[in-house]
């Protein structure tokens, strides 16, 4: 029940962080990107990336980075991407995630939707460096033994949903900047993430749990574009 | 012949590479056991613990008199409490075992059993569990199975025969209970003049598919079959009454009711009952029909 509670309180607020920044993208690719894109290290481009860290030469349809992670409660190796709106402050994240057989003795596949606010940044030229950024997520996976929709059998509300869990992480990147190419940044990155049964367990028995066993480390590569 | 812009391209790359994800990795592997790919595995540390639990069971004297033992259930996430009361437990030299009705985890998760288990370490006398509709949902079917064993399983101790078995129809629909393997069980006494039944749901009432007649099963195995004690969780309440001429233990939802039971048996005789919270135990009888009410799944 308490489950249920945290993605009926989380999934609005995802949709609309999803649509703001579509919406901001819109905007910005509106007044910001030249009619014919132009990715070679011109100048001009250098400049630009001088003036904003998220140019968006592509269209505001198509993604600003992908992500290839390993942990973070994501997967053994997980891929995806997303978009940066409010240049890059937020991020909405789609990554795939795999767990084989031999690892986990189940095969698990998931999806994990997140937003991250990155209000902070500095430079070290060439490289950016995110202090740190916060975010939330749901974390989907499916098969024969997990559901979304209560199987019929059960009275309603008997089982929150098994194939959601609501998630929430800290992280840190440091970027790249090369000052040309297809790439704008080149970046790694950690976080530490947590999953609501695992994070309300730990509130609930502070004698018996650490925060350590609440939360997993996770690693990963960003190429933002 | 290279254009000017890759080569800083390529040598970016190269210095990319170097710095910035050589270094990371390394950093990555000092730490590679904090890594948590999923919180949807089963590959438990544990394995076959109720076996486990009966080779301890077996080493240890046979009781002289009266047998005494915990019943608990429905502990889901609460573990400080628990460890609180194997502590309790634990300062007692007159308990054998605890029997535990179901539910160590509240979402299935490979996390919640292990920290279940790590609770259930602390008593020093075995614990024995049954399986919960909890601990059937997510991959909870398969760590259960392999930390704890098969779902319906029995032995016999001090001349009572305890049952375990699994009722939850909806999780296992079509599969448990097994009634033939229970009949069995219930008709063969091994020895044993008690017979003591464990697990999840209450005989009168049981979670069932539309149309099901378990409840009626169950009224006509008590009925018919000479149970001294049936134990059960499930449901929020503590409550002991009396079904079918049969006693009946609902042990009450641990993480709820912080309580825990005291049984004390001599073969086919119930000679008493302590309910506890924590370290405050009070005697009880059995009093009427077992309600319904407190249902809280």
């Amino acid at each position: 029940m308490r489950g249920g509670r945290v993605h009926a309180l989380t999934a609005p607020w995802l949709v609309a962080c999803a649509v703001s920044a579509l919406i901001s993208d819109r905007a910005s690719a509106a007044s910001t990107t030249p009619a014919a894109p132009d990715w070679t290290s011109s100048a001009a481009h250098a400049a630009r990336r001088d003036e904003r860290r998220d140019v968006d030469r592509f269209g505001w349809y198509v993604p600003d980075f992908a992500k290839l992670q390993t942990g973070g409660f994501a997967g053994l190796f997980s891929v995806g991407t997303g978009y940066a709106a409010f240049d890059d402050i937020l991020n909405v994240s789609l990554l795939y995630g795999y767990v084989p057989e031999w690892h986990a003795e189940v095969s698990v596949h998931s999806l994990h939707l997140t937003a991250a606010g990155r209000p902070f940044d500095f430079e070290l030229r060439p490289l950016r460096v995110v202090p740190i950024y916060l975010g939330a997520g749901l974390l989907h996976t499916w098969g024969e033994d997990y559901f979304v929709r209560l199987p019929e059998r059960y009275a309603s509300g008997y089982y929150p949903p098994t194939g959601l869990h609501w998630t929430a992480h800290i992280g840190t990147e440091i970027d790249y900047v090369p000052r040309g190419g297809l790439f704008e940044r080149h970046g790694v990155y950690a976080e530490l993430t947590t999953v609501d049964t695992l994070f309300f367990a730990y509130v609930e028995n502070r004698a018996t749990l650490g925060v350590v066993d609440a939360v997993g480390l996770g690693f990963g590569y960003r190429a933002a574009f | 012949m290279r254009l000017p812009s890759q080569n800083r391209w390529v040598g970016g790359l190269q210095s990319f590479h170097l710095r910035w994800i050589g270094a990371p990795l390394l950093i990555a592997s000092a730490f590679s056991g904090c890594l948590r790919t999923t919180p949807f595995d089963a590959n438990p540390e544990r394995r076959d613990l109720n076996a486990h639990n009966l080779e301890r069971l077996r080493d240890l004297p046979a009781p002289q008199g009266p047998l005494r033992f915990v019943a608990i259930g429905d502990t889901h996430d609460e573990y400080d409490d628990l460890v609180t009361t194997a502590k309790i437990i634990n300062r007692r030299a007159d308990l054998s075992f605890v029997v535990h009705t179901g539910d160590i985890s509240d979402r299935g998760l490979l996390d919640e059993f292990e920290w279940a288990q790590d609770a259930l370490d602390t008593f020093d006398i075995p614990v024995f569990m049954s399986i919960g509709n909890h601990d059937a949902i997510s991959s909870g079917k398969k760590i259960y199975r392999k930390m704890y064993g098969p779902f319906d399983y029995s032995f016999v101790y001090g001349n009572v025969k305890f049952v375990f078995f699994n009722s939850n129809t909806l999780e296992f629909p079509g599969v448990a209970p097994d009634r033939s393997w229970l009949l069995d069980q219930v008709s063969q006494r091994d020895g044993a003049e008690g017979l003591v039944l464990v697990t999840h749901h209450g005989p009168h009432n049981a979670d069932d598919i539309d149309g099901g007649d378990h409840r009626e099963f169950y009224r006509d195995l008590l009925r018919n079959y000479d149970v001294t004690l049936f134990i059960h969780g499930h449901l929020a309440d503590w409550q002991l009454s009396v079904y079918e001429g049969v006693p009946v233990l609902q042990t009450g939802t641990f993480q709820d009711v912080r309580t825990h039971t005291l049984v004390t048996i001599d073969g086919a005789t119930v000679l008493g009952y302590e309910r506890c919270r924590f370290d405050d135990c009070r005697a009880a009888e059995p009093v009427g029909d077992p309600s319904s009410a407190g249902a809280d799944p």
